[in-house]
């Protein structure tokens, strides 16, 4: 019977259903926006890379030592799925008897570097605060005392819900985390070593991926259980909304950020065992940047220390249970009654957060490009010639004076660099900017480090620039250093690319496709050892068997032009210049393309 | 005035602030001394440390070309050496500083060759700067484009005569000023004071009795605002007094605090020309200011609950979002969005230390000028609405009364 008004009480009257279903959608949210695939590449040509390790999957044997290393050297073969194969294999070749070959990319994003878990944290003391502070507050606690089933109903049963509900949150976390990572990337061979993953390459403990995963998934629910029970201990200490939530964020949260790395994970402490991920790799050593020595950075948890922190853990919970008893044998003080109201501030929060709804610049005006991959070093708009000479980008007006595309004068103070391959169509002009910025020093590690990478635009008539496109890579927040996987890294380096209002085309063994507005990357399947032309709308390249193709941007539908294999063409303006086989020139229409 | 003091009492001069408070600076000095330990080579006990101190005593000062002079003599042959590959990598060679020659040329190199090179030759990338915009002016008056013309006369004013005439050990700073731990210290304490002011009341069923005396009502509200500002104020400065004296105990602030604040490496792009002390005093300002504002949002979400849980949930949660947000768009060219972030004026380097206008109507406004403005104006509005949903919630009790 009371189990109901408890289980009421706490879902219904503490609105912990809303907690409950917030934390559950910022878990799956976080997951779907946040999750970037530890080895980009494989996930880029997954196709290819799938079919190429076929004949590798599993252990190292010499065998295919061989043939992947023959297959290497002949370079006429290799596609962009065989060098993620091959970057694999150089990286079994160094621990030969646990390093397996696998798509382990799932496993990767699921056991691999990670930050604290707030929703989780968040959710298990907002569920937790009001457990005994509610009746404290409330004035119920010496009623609820005095009564038949007080006793029991105030400890056990209201610590076995808190309890039960906590491993609920922090088993369902963990089931979100396994369906996501199984769905997007899948996740094979879970009785490989878990060496295979190359985060944790290094460690010196045998487990199976699975078995990994199942030990995190266990270390977690014990972190989440000594949270609540830390929670659960402050709600009945200070019997004070305030006070237990700003006890619990602290304990959470503050050792997190506030710790080194080998402390954190010396120390039965919840935020490290929700965390998880220092108990299974392996040790790190960084290059130290000026001696050259590597230095020990973190030192692997043996088993024997994770049996202590995982003890230690109960016994901090236990304590927490012990002290709570012992509370409420004797507790017989003074409460007070709130009165219920509720008043929404929606607006004020929202004005906190103005910055949603922002997106990146990218208004059409493109308009018609003529641009050829093997020949746009020389762009004329108007009267006026751009050109990269002496890597800078130079304007040319037709008296022949010549001044830079690039008019940030800042420029001598902050180290800017640009990019001398540029995209231009009508009267606008695109080239990539790069920032870097560091204060970390010390060691060859990420501390410190911010990477921006823009692509701009210039307006010839206006000379006004404006950012279509941004990558912000930050390795430290607050202090504290997140794991960071950048799938645009590619982006910025001297390397091809034209544009249009929805997305940037960069050509790298074949065309990388990146969405403006999401920064999602994807792959064409268009070969750019030719000449690849744009004309605003088509892409025109050679298909591998010779035949001129262009390929619609807008319906992504591709269409032979040319009936018969040519050797070579160009966009102009007049339409497709086409190099026949037998050298004949001959230019076909614009219009006359499907 | 004596309700002010009466609410401070009330609210924040209690044990656990002040136990919190304590043990907060203690774990501040503790965190302060591990990031001087993982970022700097001088701080340990080695050999580094009592070379730097050494050659400081020659180097230090005002930059002369007989220092410079000086400086090359020991560090080119090195650099030849090493760049020949003709050099020892014994570790007790008689003669070096450090007792190994790379490690000679990696001291040299980082801690006086490229500073001081950097301080040097700021003036003339200034003076560069100040042409190009001059130039620019020029140019985009030329075409019409009056923005982009004022804001080059902007840079141009900003960066007119920089110069840094003197060499001091300027990492510390560069730890300092970068060191951004104890907003989260402060955070949480503004956080568990704030959320209970009203709260707090309500629990004890205070409101009501409130309501019938003279000092009651929307005076009260006023000196509960007025207490929270004070109470803000107070723990921001103190961190940030407490993190500079940590960074002097274990770096060293002294001796650099004269130069102007564009002689640190990440700074160099600064809107603002100030020593570095009294930069330090003006972005912890800045920062008080940021949580003052931030503090007015929690002290209006106060209202919201019948207990401090949910608007405790609620500013820890509006603080995320700001970091979130932060880190998206912090080091973004979209300046309007870093200045609407209130995450901006706590981590303010961000606007002081970058030279970046918002176009407000067609005017180049400095981010920071900006930020400020939009900050204390994001405070007052949060303050105001407090009072407007205290005083709603005494005129419904009035009614049932």
């Amino acid at each position: 019977m009371l189990w109901k008004f408890e289980l009421r009480k706490m879902f219904s009257v503490d609105r912990g259903i809303f907690i409950v279903v917030i934390f559950l959608i910022a878990e799956l949210a976080l997951l779907i926006l946040g999750d970037a695939p530890v080895n980009a590449d494989a996930a880029l040509y997954r196709e290819q890379y799938l079919a190429e390790l076929e004949k590798a999957e599993g252990p190292w044997t010499p065998g295919k030592a061989a043939l992947l290393e023959s297959e290497a050297r002949d370079t006429e073969r290799s596609s962009e799925g065989f060098n993620v194969l091959y970057k694999q294999y150089l990286y079994v070749n160094e621990g030969r008897e646990n390093r397996y070959f696998l798509d382990a990319n799932g496993w990767a994003g699921l056991l691999a570097d990670r930050a604290l878990d707030i929703p989780l944290v968040a959710a298990i003391i907002l569920l937790c605060v009001p457990i005994y502070c509610g009746e404290a507050v409330g004035g119920m606690e010496p009623l609820a005392l005095t009564s038949r089933d007080g006793k029991r109903l105030f400890l056990h049963q209201k610590l076995i819900l808190a309890l039960s509900v906590t491993a609920a949150l922090s088993l369902s976390a963990d089931f979100v985390r396994l369906t996501f990572f199984a769905l997007k990337y899948g996740l094979p061979h879970g009785g490989y070593p878990m060496q295979s993953v190359e985060s944790l390459g290094s460690a010196a403990k045998a487990m199976s991926l699975r078995s990994a995963e199942a030990l995190t998934v266990g270390l977690r629910l014990l972190g989440s259980m000594e949270l609540a029970m830390i929670t659960l201990f402050f709600s009945a200490l200070c019997g004070q909304f305030a006070l237990s939530a700003f006890l619990g964020t602290a304990v959470a949260v503050l050792p997190w950020i506030g710790l080194d790395k080998s402390i954190q994970y010396a120390l039965p402490l919840p935020s490290s065992l929700i965390t998880v991920v220092g108990f299974i790799q392996g040790s790190e050593y960084e290059e130290d940047a000026i001696t050259g020595q590597s230095v020990a950075v973190f030192r692997e948890a043996d088993w024997k220390q994770i049996g202590l922190i995982a003890a230690g853990a109960v016994l901090v919970g236990v304590v927490c249970v012990l002290f709570i008893h012992k509370r409420y044998q004797t507790a017989l003080s003074g409460g007070r009654r709130v009165k219920r109201k509720s008043v929404a501030l929606c607006l004020l929060l929202s004005l906190c957060l103005t910055l949603g709804g922002c997106t990146e610049m990218s208004s059409a005006d493109t308009g018609a490009a003529i641009y050829n991959s093997r020949d746009h070093q020389i762009y004329e708009y108007n009267g006026l010639t751009v050109r990269a000479e002496n890597s800078e980008l130079i304007v040319t007006g037709s008296s022949g004076d010549s001044i830079s595309l690039i008019r940030n004068a800042l420029d001598p103070i902050s180290g800017t660099a640009y990019s001398t391959n540029f995209y231009a169509s009508g009267r606008y002009v695109y080239f990539w900017k790069t920032d870097s910025e560091s204060y970390g020093q010390k060691l060859a590690s990420d501390t410190g480090k911010t990477y921006v990478t823009t692509l701009v635009r210039v307006n010839l008539d206006t000379f006004d620039s404006e950012v279509v496109f941004e990558d912000v890579i930050q390795h430290t927040v607050l202090g504290v250093d997140r794991p960071v996987n950048d799938p645009l890294g590619f982006l910025g380096s001297n390397g091809d690319f034209f544009t249009d209002s929805n997305y940037i085309y960069y050509l790298r063994s074949g065309i990388r496709r990146v969405e403006l507005r999401t920064g999602k990357v994807s792959v064409l399947d268009i070969p750019t050892n030719h000449n690849v032309a744009f004309d605003g709308r088509m892409i025109y390249y050679l298909a591998s068997d010779g035949i001129l193709t262009c390929y619609d941007t807008e319906t992504g539908e591709t269409a032979g032009i040319y009936g018969e294999a040519v050797n070579d063409f160009r966009l102009t303006t007049d339409g497709l210049s086409v190099t026949t086989l037998a050298g004949e020139k001959t230019v076909i229409n614009a219009d006359s393309r499907p | 005035m004596r309700l002010v003091g009466f609410e401070l009492k009330k609210l924040f001069v209690r044990l656990p602030v002040l136990v919190a408070l304590a043990l907060f600076t203690v774990f501040d000095l503790v965190k302060i001394h591990a990031t001087v330990d993982s970022i700097s080579y001088l701080h340990e006990d080695s050999t580094w440390n009592r070379v730097y101190r050494e050659q400081y005593e020659n180097y230090s000062g005002e930059i002369t070309l007989d220092k410079i002079n000086a400086l090359l003599d020991i560090y080119k042959p090195l650099e030849t050496a090493i760049n020949d590959l003709t050099a020892t990598t014994r570790t007790d060679v008689e003669g070096t500083l450090t007792g190994n020659l790379y490690s000679d040329k990696n001291l040299l190199e980082r801690y006086f060759v490229d500073p001081m090179e950097r301080f040097f030759t700021y003036k003339s990338n200034a003076s560069a700067t100040v042409n190009a915009a001059h130039e620019n002016v020029q140019f985009y008056e030329s075409r019409g484009n009056t923005y982009e013309a004022r804001k080059n006369a902007a840079i141009a004013k900003l960066y007119q005569g920089r110069r840094v005439t003197e060499f001091y050990y300027t990492e510390g700073y560069k730890l300092y000023l970068n060191y951004d731990f104890s907003a989260i210290l402060i955070l949480l304490l503004v956080l568990y004071a704030l959320s209970q002011t009203f709260t707090r009341d309500k629990e004890c069923r205070m409101t009501e009795l409130l309501l019938t005396s003279p000092g009651g009502g929307t005076t009260t509200i006023f000196a509960k605002i007025a207490a929270a500002s004070v109470y803000i104020l107070a723990v921001s400065l103190w961190f940030s007094a407490v993190d500079f004296a940590g960074f002097e105990m274990f770096s060293d602030l002294t001796d650099a605090g004269g130069l102007p604040v564009y002689a640190v490496e990440t700074f160099r792009e600064a809107s603002v020309d100030l020593t570095l002390f009294a930069y330090s005093a003006v972005s912890a300002l800045g920062r008080a200011l940021g949580f003052w504002a931030l503090g007015m949002v929690f002290l209006a979400l106060g209202e919201v609950g019948r207990h401090a849980l949910l608007p405790f949930a609620m500013g820890a949660g509006a603080f995320l979002a700001c970091t979130l947000a932060g880190v998206r768009w912090g080091y973004s060219s979209h300046t309007l969005i870093k200045v609407l972030n209130p995450y901006s004026m706590l981590v303010n380097r961000l606007l002081f230390g970058k030279t970046e206008f918002v176009d407000i109507f067609g005017v180049p406004v400095l981010t920071w000028q900006a930020g400020l403005i939009y900050t204390a104006a994001l405070g007052v509005l949060a303050a105001a609405l407090a009072v407007v949903f205290g005083g709603k919630s005494k005129l419904r009790k009035g009614a049932l009364l």
